[in-house]
């Protein structure tokens, strides 16, 4: 109550403040679709006074009373000026019209100098025009590869959609779909992230100096806005891929007021590995059918209330489903036998969101959100054999059952406040009901049926955050921010975690400015991963009364400048402190579920730390890059490495990136890109010695050589990830043609991923030479793969 | 076309294998010492080096100095023997604590600390012949068993233990093989290959139990080309010797699990349950009934049920352990690295006490 007494107090504040100057406020659009722009710049040109449009479109700029000449720009977009006399608070919109210039492929802030403070240290903008002209793997654009190219971010294994944010894990990324959490991102096993581009309107990518309204995660903010849909026009596309296919639909469901967007992708590959399979093995006894599928169905309305107030829902659903069936019928004299034998593993998001934008007045704009979301993990393995002797006949059965899932509920408020110096002040409120499976097995066979669970835990997270804006004088700003939060672990515990956000901006001149950051967060749940390789079988876990929430510490400093020759470079370096991290015990994992899995998790520190350098170029046909990373990533943890510091997994020292994107005539496009990080660490050693094997299992085979191993032997590391795999390099090129015919819109895209074929490693094994001596075997995914798709649009 | 083909093909297309040379470590002079100590036996230590995989044999250590020093008495100064084995006389004693302090002749000092647990006491066994079906979780796998319950003691506020199950066939166990010069001339007359019989020789006069001593012939008589049924008449020539005294290698082991809490497999072992407990406990164990099998209905011998118990430092805990986690993840390649537990300051290997006690509860 006392709380919501200070609100009002500090509202009505402003409404006195407002009497002494007008405030113009309203929303930037895209003329011809009617989507709102997000960080389109509202700038009065004769005082120099500007703001920026906030994730709805929505702006509010305090001016003296008066004319003002006023300036909307936006990257991609022809710059409109209107020039008006200002003499009471005003409601404008505006609408921007698409140029046909080449776009800048990554956005940070606004290209006019006078605003370059608003590109915050460690923020990245990507719309979805700029990820289309990116080179794609096997005709599919990816959102979460678009991210790799950036100095600090790593991808994971060959094709992972994974991505490792400034030495941080997968599972630190908050990513979020219409200000909703997702959980696993990928599918095929991560070669493919669940984002349809073409569903995405705009991916704002944080890696440092977070705002206060985002939580929950250590290392990075992936937050995605869906396309709202087209306002004015009917628009429909199908784009066929080599991977997956799509059919996207959108336009008015009242014209230049409310709209809805549909898009469904699903791969083709079950279909073909049914069919191919089906085929090869017509008439045989023995048949085994391998499947593999997914889907991503997108959709979106929103309604316009009134003039103020605005509805959205937005759905999304996605599943990966890896399945096979094999069966075989043998035939003797004494015995028949049918074996069918069938596994499925399943995993997915689905979300929904409703969210109402009201803008209270000129200067007070709300967005609440009230969402819920579900994570599933699954799999189903079932066998059975008849065997028939005579008359007698027996049947054998045996099922295998798992599941985990998250189930949440959430609830948040949102305010943008205008004060007259046109220093946005951020509020929010949140809430969310969590419901977390970490695992649940059930085995049947003749004998009965097991279940193994390791029970629901519950738990509530809420809290308030702030963020403001201060300015001394032109040259120097902070943004203050503290989010508060309670993680509160139904029957165990609740943490408390007061989380401060402070980044400043030094601009010396137009073309210069250095920043600095600093932000602690907090996360409550974690990922168990099995092994070293990310599959969808890693589980999410929460916090409990024995498992701490993670935290982190964020420092990071840098400085942008701009070239008069068109050349943009930033230079930024960053310490990170991760602590109470959490891993399964050595040689623990989820197999074996029971209540008793907080007991195999040790838990520990980590710290990175990293110069990040880029140097970008751009003019109105060509976009071009250059990103070299330097970075170092720690784990300890007393149980691991003698309780030593020791490199993480994906410490890689260097990262380099180039990229290019040409326009080269009205209809063709090119782009190419090339990466190279330094190899991986790794655990080998070809050392043992002499152990006390008592009473061991002596029938462990050798995975590879399927040779018997000896448990006399203890296999000896000097040091966890003591070595270096080689070095992972790719180059990657793409052609796309955009042309119209008949009214209809059409491009075809052929792309190369990795043009020189390079074998990067994926897996690194152990492997007996013929001379008796201990070799290791890279295993490789991806040599060069040429890919087509074609899309139409009408 | 077969499947086959079709898997070989996709396989071809979307990966590729290749050799890696990397610098990763192939040579180690990191000292191992090796010493679980009991009451039962005189102090031996083992000292060797880490070895890389190309060498056939051990780098064993023969001028070390090898100190053992108990807690409120005279330091134990061990000899040199063979095969990097150091001794005493002297026997350990329950309760105390012993310090090891090794130096080599490079000047590196190794030490560690452990000393013998009190005996955890058995009591309440209560065996049953009644086969259940045990569910092992991380194997997926159903065993056919019968449930043993007992009571045991806690002798401190944190007690380790290790239980494992063995057999003892009276018909068999108290029968002892050994091969013998006899053995040799009458293969060799019946033109067995030199070579195996060279092989055969090197264990002239070693005793041992039907079930080793099969297995060790069979596993020569695998690598060479025999006459027809040679296995057979190679372990026919074998000389018998019946026994009183029941050989620990005569001692056949049996698959064991758990489901009481704070006791259980580690990892996809079916052979030890090991515990952790800080109060007296009432557990159950699960005995395979591979013994019963074994027997049927014959009725001119006995199947004997004994329970190991062994009562361990907490560093011989880890050490068994991390040991029995990192063989059993060995066949799994998406596994990560499990380093074995060592208390060895500047080295690596064990230096622990433990107590140990047959508990024969049931014949069969």
């Amino acid at each position: 109550m006392r709380f919501i007494t200070i609100l009002t107090l500090f509202f009505l504040s402003f409404s006195t403040i407002a009497q002494q100057k007008r405030t113009i406020s309203g929303y930037v659009t895209d003329a011809q679709t009617g989507e709102r722009l997000y960080a389109a710049s509202v700038y009065e040109q004769n005082s120099g006074i500007g703001t920026i449009s906030n994730r709805f479109g929505f702006f509010s700029l305090t001016l003296k009373e008066g004319v003002a000449n006023l300036k909307i720009s936006f990257v991609g977009y022809q710059p409109q000026t209107k020039i008006i006399n200002l003499s009471a608070d005003t409601l404008l919109m505006f609408s921007l019209k698409s140029d046909n210039k080449l776009d800048e492929v990554v956005v940070k802030g606004n290209r006019n100098s006078k605003l370059a403070d608003n590109s915050k240290l460690g923020h990245v903008k990507l719309s979805a025009k700029e990820l289309a002209k990116l080179p794609s793997l096997m005709g599919e654009k990816d959102v979460m590869k678009s991210l790799m190219i950036l100095p600090g971010v790593q991808q994971g294994s060959e094709g992972s959609s994974g991505i490792f944010v400034r030495g941080g894990s997968p599972d630190q990324n908050l990513i979020l779909l219409d200000d909703v959490p997702l959980y696993n991102v990928s599918h095929l096993f991560g070669f493919v992230s669940v984002f349809t581009p073409e569903a995405i309107n705009s991916i704002d990518f944080y890696k440092g100096g977070f705002p206060a309204r985002y939580g929950g995660r250590l290392s990075s903010v992936v937050d995605l806005r869906m396309k709202d849909g087209n306002k004015n026009k009917r628009e429909t596309s199908i784009n066929l891929g080599l991977i997956s296919s799509q059919f996207t639909t959108e336009g008015p469901i009242k014209k230049g007021e409310s709209s809805y967007f549909f898009s469904v992708r699903r791969t083709l590959l079950d279909l073909i590995f049914k069919g191919v399979a089906k085929v090869a093995q017509k008439n045989m006894e023995e048949q085994a059918i391998p499947s593999y599928g997914f889907y991503d169905i997108n959709g979106k309305i929103n309604f316009r209330l009134n003039e103020r107030n605005h509805l959205y829902l937005s759905f999304y659903s996605g599943k990966d489903n890896l399945s096979f069936e094999y069966s075989d019928h043998l035939k003797s004299t004494e015995k028949e036998e049918t074996q069918k034998t069938s596994g499925a593993l399943n995993w997915g998001n689905v979300m929904t969101a409703l969210k109402l934008n009201s803008q209270l007045n000129s200067k007070l704009f709300v967005n609440t959100t009230l969402s819920g979301s579900i994570f599933n993990y699954g799999n189903l393995f079932n066998g059975n054999t008849e065997t028939i002797v005579g008359s007698d006949i027996s049947k054998n059965n045996f099922s295998l059952e798992y599941q985990s899932q998250i189930r949440s509920l959430g609830l948040k408020t949102d305010l943008d406040v205008y004060s007259k110096s046109n220093l946005p002040f951020q509020i929010g409120l949140f809430a969310n009901v969590n419901n977390y499976l970490p695992g649940k097995q059930k085995v049947a066979r003749n004998e009965g049926t097991d279940e193994n669970s390791s029970g629901e835990i519950s738990s509530l997270d809420y809290g308030v955050y702030l963020d403001k804006k201060i300015t001394l004088g032109d040259k120097l700003s902070f943004t203050v921010g503290l989010r508060n939060a309670f993680y509160s672990i139904r029957n165990q515990k609740t943490y408390f975690a007061a989380e401060p956000r402070f980044s400043m901006t030094f601009i010396s001149n137009e073309n210069t400015s250095y920043q600095a950051s600093f932000a602690k967060m907090t996360q409550p749940i974690h990922l168990l991963s099995n092994g070293n390789v990310g599959l969808p079988t890693d589980i999410w876990v929460p916090s409990t009364k024995l498992i701490r929430p993670e935290t982190s510490d964020i420092f990071s400093a840098g400085m942008k400048k701009a070239i008069p020759s068109g050349i943009k470079l930033s230079m930024e370096a960053y310490y990170k402190r991760l602590n109470h991290v959490i891993s399964f015990t050595e040689g623990d994992g989820i197999l074996n579920v029971d209540q008793n899995w907080e007991q195999k998790i040790t838990v520990g520190n980590g710290r990175a730390w990293g110069v990040e350098t880029e140097a970008r170029y751009s003019n109105s046909k060509l976009e071009s890059w250059i990103g070299y990373t330097l970075a170092w990533n720690d784990r300890k943890f007393d149980d691991i490495n003698k309780g030593r510091w020791f490199p993480y997994q994906y410490d890689r020292r260097h990262k380099f990136d180039l990229g290019i994107i040409m326009k080269l005539n009205n209809d063709w496009s090119a782009s190419a890109t090339w990466t190279y990080q330094s190899g991986a660490p790794a655990t080998y050693s070809g050392l043992d010695y002499s152990g006390f094997p008592n009473n061991l299992n002596n029938e462990t085979t050798d995975f590879f050589t399927g040779k018997p191993i000896n448990s006399d032997r203890i296999q000896y590391y000097p040091s966890i990830n003591g070595v270096r795999l080689p070095a992972y390099h790719r180059f990657d090129i793409g052609f796309t043609k955009e042309w119209e015919r008949y009214g209809k819109k059409k491009a075809l895209s052929i792309s190369v991923y990795n043009v020189y074929s390079r074998q990067n490693p994926f897996m690194v094994y152990a492997k007996t030479k013929p001379d008796g001596t201990i070799g290791l075997k890279q295993f490789s995914l991806f040599p060069v793969i040429p890919s087509i798709s074609y899309r139409i649009s009408f | 076309m077969n499947r086959n083909y079709i898997l070989l093909l996709l396989f071809l297309v979307v990966s590729c294998t290749k050799d890696l040379e990397l610098s990763y470590e192939k040579s180690d002079q990191t000292m191992v010492v090796n010493c679980l100590f009991s009451e039962n036996e005189a102090w031996k230590v083992t000292l060797t080096r880490v070895k890389s995989y190309r060498d056939q044999s051990d780098t064993y250590i023969d001028d070390a100095s090898v100190l053992i020093v108990p807690e409120n008495n005279d330091t134990i100064h061990l000899v040199y023997f063979k095969d990097g084995i150091y001794g005493s006389d002297e026997k350990p004693i329950s309760g105390v604590q012993y310090r090891l302090v090794v130096r080599d002749s490079k000047g590196n000092t190794i030490t560690a600390k452990s000393s013998i647990p009190l005996e955890p006491i058995i009591s309440d066994i209560k065996p049953s012949t009644q086969r259940t079906t045990y569910f092992s979780n991380a194997n997926l796998s159903d065993y056919t068993v019968m449930p043993l319950s007992f009571r045991i003691s806690a002798n401190d506020s944190a007690n380790f233990v290790r239980f494992c199950f063995f057999a003892f066939n009276t018909k068999w166990g108290y029968t002892r093989y050994m091969v013998t010069k006899e053995t040799i001339s009458e293969l060799r007359k019946l033109d067995f290959p030199e070579a195996y019989l060279g092989e055969l020789e090197k264990l002239i006069g070693v005793s041992m139990s039907s079930y080793v001593y099969f297995t060790v012939i069979r596993e020569i008589s695998e690598k060479y080309e025999l006459p027809s049924n040679g296995l057979g008449i190679a372990v026919s020539k074998l000389k018998e010797k019946k026994v009183t005294t029941r050989y620990e290698d005569s001692f056949q082991s049996g698959y064991l699990f758990s489901n009481s809490i704070g006791f259980n497999n580690v990892s996809k072992d079916i052979w030890n349950v090991l515990g952790e407990y800080s109060a007296e406990k009432e557990l159950t164990l699960f005995v395979t009934d591979v013994p019963v099998l074994n027997k049927g209905s014959q009725t001119n011998f006995k199947e004997e049920y004994w329970l190991e118990v062994t009562g361990m430092s907490e560093d011989y805990y880890k050490y068994e352990k991390s040991y029995i986690k990192q063989v059993n993840n060995l066949d799994n390649p998406f596994a990560s690295v499990i380093e074995v537990y060592s208390n060895l300051t500047n080295g690596v290997g064990i230096f622990a006490g433990y107590n140990s006690q047959m508990i024969h509860y049931h014949d069969y």
